[in-house]
């Protein structure tokens, strides 16, 4: 079914999952470009559980669809993504998570030829900032980094100090997950949770103390950095998500992404996450290939980084303004309740239409 | 028992080691860059040390070892601590020890942290035994005072070391009253406070806030626009009716709390 209005641009946008302790980045970047654009753009909430509530929030997404899992392969994922299109009619999208942007990586150029237009990086940038490689990437470009170490096996922990390495240290996911850990036990116990998770490898990394400074910006794909904000985290869940956060403005932090940027040549969004140790050196722990989570605070902050980004696709002229410093965010958890006609139409039929759904629930009976 | 020549290479990677910390580089230290600075292949250095983490804990034992070695030669009392500082910044070697950015392998850090700590430690218990220190400042805040003035006197970066050493040679750095211009961080550091007369306090380049009372933020509105630290003391003596000393002594602590938060 094709929108109303063929003025408007259609803008998808994926991880709209809004667990309130570990939020995907979508739903927050869908607000921001609410924010910029008002009704004046169509989104499209694409996710892959019935339960990511973003799908269900009509004054954020104008439709909603399930993609099938990245571990389905991208035949799949092509197939739904031109039917998809011959509904919606995309313009843009906007990735939001690690676990998808390879294959949209692999995919863009077919996605290209549906129509639909994205700035993201390439296979080889994907790579070159995976954490089995970030320590390399971190030395080309001068920048300090903590020891990492792939392994393939808990017994590791049982006997990593004939390796040099000691507790606490943390446990990586090869895409998600870190955790502290403090003993062996504790730590085969996150190697198996993480490999059951993520699959090979799982990462040891030394753990540093200090607190995390995180940017996020534009990679204009010819090495500028095009936008940035930056934060600290003020208090975190237990997963170690912020919940609260400040923006701030740090030369140190913004010259070292800025580094990475040009040694990347980077396209698309990032978040660079970096640890400040009590002696004012820097770290750098993380290189995520797309908006975070906290991009809200970004565009309220001043600097609408997900609206800046649709206007470079379309060769619109973009305008980075510098954000505020001392704008702080603050998470809370809202619920969304949900029909049964509209959960059996996402269940069955992996889409919801906000205005045509609530004409079919009112034909349905389920008393 | 080494030999002669295994004595003489061990100099030289000692030496090696010693201008790579001079240089604040520690962190990156390769053995390509030892064997550089050293004049010694890769391979001779491999036949003497087994890995670069041998070779660095070494290192640090035997800086470690001469700088315990300075601390109990030391006599008691305030001459005793101008006696290290001179000591100190005569044996470069040890300054750079003490100073410089420590390497990133956590149980080498530990090894070093130790030796610091030790010295942190003797240093603090002689501040305490002293007869002549500031009424009602802290030895925490003192040596916190001292080894940040050891600091920036040995800095590579900060333009004004030489004057900073040439002090600390001299005298210690709480004395006679005086409040030295650097006691404060530093004035791009102070401008960039956002202040509020409520008492509160934001650092827009870390994120940390903070409150003051109403002396403090008047000592930072100051500060904001003069780093001349003699001229605060005069001003908060007279706007706050205290005395020259009780002003020197809150201003010390003060500074060393700011300090702390603002890095």
């Amino acid at each position: 079914m094709n929108q109303a209005s063929d003025k408007k641009i259609t803008i998808a946008v994926t991880g709209m999952n809004a667990k309130p302790d570990n939020p995907g980045p979508g739903l927050a970047v869908a607000r921001c470009l609410r924010l910029a654009h008002g009704d004046q753009v169509r989104i499209i909430g694409l996710g892959y559980d019935v339960l990511d509530a973003g799908l269900y929030l009509d004054d954020i997404c104008d439709a909603a669809y399930l993609l099938p899992y990245p571990s389905a392969g991208e035949q799949q994922l092509m197939e739904r993504m031109d039917y998809i299109q011959q509904q919606e009619s995309i313009d843009v999208l906007i990735p939001c998570l690690d676990a998808e942007l390879l294959s949209f990586s692999r995919l863009h150029h077919e996605f290209e030829h549906l129509g639909i237009r994205m700035l993201i990086p390439d296979v080889s940038q994907l790579r070159d900032r995976n954490k089995d490689r970030l320590g390399e990437l971190a030395r080309n470009a001068g920048i300090r980094y903590p020891e990492t170490k792939n392994i393939t096996s808990a017994n590791f922990f049982y006997r990593c100090h004939d390796d040099n390495w000691s507790y606490p240290m943390v446990v990586k996911g090869i895409f998600y997950d870190a955790t502290i850990v403090h003993n062996a036990d504790e730590g085969a116990e996150a190697f198996r949770n993480i490999a059951a998770s993520w699959g090979y490898p799982v990462l040891v990394q030394r753990y540093v103390e200090g607190h995390e400074v995180n940017l996020t910006a534009i990679g204009d794909g010819k090495g500028e950095l095009l936008g940035a904000v930056m934060m600290r985290k003020q208090a975190v869940t237990d997963k170690g998500k912020a919940w609260s956060c400040v923006t701030i403005e740090d030369q140190r932090l913004e010259s070292d992404a800025l580094k990475l940027v040009q040694a990347l040549q980077w396209a698309g969004p990032l978040e660079v996450e970096m640890l400040k140790e009590s002696d004012g050196q820097y770290l750098l722990i993380e290189i995520n290939p797309r908006f975070p989570a906290w991009i809200y605070l970004a565009a309220e902050a001043g600097s609408n980084l997900p609206a800046g980004l649709v206007d470079l696709i379309m060769n619109k002229q973009s305008l980075f303004e510098p954000p505020k410093t001392g704008m702080m965010m603050i998470r809370y958890a809202q619920e969304t309740v949900i029909d049964l006609s509209t959960f059996e139409a996402m269940a069955m039929h992996g889409r919801y239409i906000a205005d045509v759904n609530r004409e079919n629930g009112q034909e349905l009976n389920y008393e | 028992m080494k030999t002669k020549i295994a004595q003489t290479r061990w100099k030289q990677v000692l030496r090696a080691i010693d201008e790579i910390a001079g240089k604040d580089q520690l962190a990156f230290i390769t053995t390509q860059r030892v064997s550089r600075q050293s004049g010694i292949s890769d391979g001779v250095l491999f036949r003497h040390f087994s890995t670069k983490e041998v070779m660095l804990a070494t290192w640090v034992e035997t800086r470690g070892d001469q700088l315990r070695l300075l601390l109990d030669a030391m006599p008691a009392g305030r001459s005793g601590l101008i006696y290290l500082l001179q000591q100190l910044f005569q044996q470069k070697v040890l300054l750079n020890f003490l100073c410089c950015q420590p390497m990133d392998t956590p149980y080498l850090r530990q090894l070093l942290d130790s030796y610091r700590l030790q010295f942190n430690r003797v240093i603090q218990t002689r501040i305490e035994l002293m007869s002549s220190t500031p009424i009602g400042v802290t030895s925490d805040v003192l040596i916190d005072h001292l080894m940040q003035s050891i600091y920036r006197a040995w800095n590579p970066d900060n333009p004004e070391r030489d004057w900073q050493k040439e002090h600390l040679m001299n005298q210690l750095p709480w004395e006679k009253n005086e409040i030295k211009d650097n006691t404060f961080p530093s004035q791009d550091i102070m401008q960039r406070l956002a202040l509020n007369d409520s008492g509160f306090v934001f650092d827009p380049v870390n994120g940390k806030s903070f409150t003051a009372n109403e002396t403090g933020i008047y000592a930072l509105r100051f500060l904001q626009h003069s780093s001349d630290s003699e001229a605060l003391l005069v001003a908060i003596a007279r706007d706050f009716e205290v005395s020259q000393s009780d002003a020197a002594r809150d201003i010390t602590e003060f500074s060393s709390q700011l300090r702390k938060f603002l890095q």
